[in-house]
């Protein structure tokens, strides 16, 4: 009786200490598998997309024909004066707005069949790189970028003493 | 009596064996899931410095390529800039098929959309320019997106810049800057 009380608590003892295992092995796994949903990288191709975007000559003329501004300028004069229009009467955020959309949706592919799934574009202005009261100049996202599968690229250029800084989030699908 | 008490060591002898190997068993299974855990995020960061390379090559290539004099705008302080008069003017050049020892180099403007590869006749309202296009292998081009300007005649004349990616692929790459 005593010898078959001692095996069951050996069984006892056995069980628990797999159980222990298990419960380990588990955390592991979930720590693993959480760090892999998280892929946020810093991309070059995206850098040179706005690099590149910014440079474009827009449609929207000041004062004369072809004065036209790149994509660079109305942001700045969208900070600047939101006020100031375009030879063709658009309000300069507007233009700015237009072009910048039509150019983001021809250039990134997204939709549910699509392995971009959303996209954020934001510009803002600030007086240094650490400043938390930075102005929102423009703000343009598409699709679901909800998804913590993403790629970002940002550029700046100086105006007013300050900094405009121009980053886009490209959110892809998980899996 | 003797033979009986035998019998009862036997028994627990064997259990601790088995607990012991079961223990063991348990042990090994689970640093092998710490090493494949490890293993893990050794590959994933492996292959994220792998991707990262290519986007780095990609780059490094269109900036060297979009430096050279053959591409690159120089009425404007732009080093991500390329010149499309300049790259249209290389389309019908022979000579300069073998130049960068590349299978395959176009170039395509994003934005605004336009359609089809352009000729004399349609320039500047085309969609690419495919400067080489060699019939044997090509492998994956590598691509980058490049600001692509020219002189425009309207309106009495003014530089156009429009948005456009650069692709191109062969042994020539390596001599640029990156690795097939």
């Amino acid at each position: 009786m005593i010898a078959w009380k001692k095996g069951q608590e050996e069984i006892v003892g056995f069980v628990v200490v797999v159980v222990l295992v298990s419960i380990i092995a588990i955390i592991f796994l979930g720590i693993s598998l959480r760090n892999d949903s998280v892929q946020v990288k810093e991309s070059k191709d995206i850098r040179r997309f706005v690099d590149s975007a910014l440079l474009y000559t827009s449609d929207c003329a000041f004062g004369y024909e072809p004065n036209y501004a790149s994509l660079k300028d109305l942001i700045a004069d969208c900070y600047r004066d939101s006020e100031k229009s375009c030879l063709d009467n658009r309000s300069v955020c507007v233009a700015l707005n237009d072009t910048l959309k039509a150019m983001l949706d021809t250039s990134w592919n997204v939709g549910p069949d699509a392995n971009v799934k959303g996209y954020e574009f934001k510009a803002f202005y600030s007086v240094n790189a650490s400043d938390v009261d930075a102005v929102k100049i423009i703000n343009i996202d598409r699709g679901n970028c909800s998804s913590e599968t993403y790629t970002r690229g940002s550029d700046f250029f100086s105006t007013n003493r300050g900094t405009i800084t121009c980053s886009l989030k490209v959110c892809y699908s998980s899996s | 009596m003797r033979c009986h008490v035998n019998y009862f060591k036997n028994q627990k002898g064997q259990m601790k064996i088995q607990e012991m190997a079961f223990v063991l068993v348990a042990i090994l299974i689970f640093f092998g899931i710490i090493a494949i855990f490890f293993l893990r995020i050794g590959i994933s960061g492996l292959q994220g410095s792998v991707e990262n390379q290519r986007a780095e090559e990609a780059n490094e290539i269109v900036r060297k390529l979009a430096a050279t004099p053959e591409f690159s705008f120089t009425s404007k302080d732009c080093d991500n800039c390329i010149d499309l008069d300049k790259v249209m003017a290389l389309k019908d050049r022979k000579a300069y098929a073998g130049f960068w020892g590349l299978d395959y180099l176009q170039i395509k403007i994003l934005y605004p959309e336009k359609t089809g590869e352009c000729t004399k006749g349609s320039y500047p309202d085309c969609q690419t320019i495919t400067l080489i296009k060699n019939k044997n292998e090509t492998g994956i081009a590598k691509s980058a997106f490049v600001a692509l300007c020219r002189q425009e005649f309207k309106q009495g004349g003014y530089v156009k810049c429009e948005l456009g990616r650069i692709s191109a692929s062969g042994k020539g790459l390596d001599s640029l800057g990156g690795t097939k």
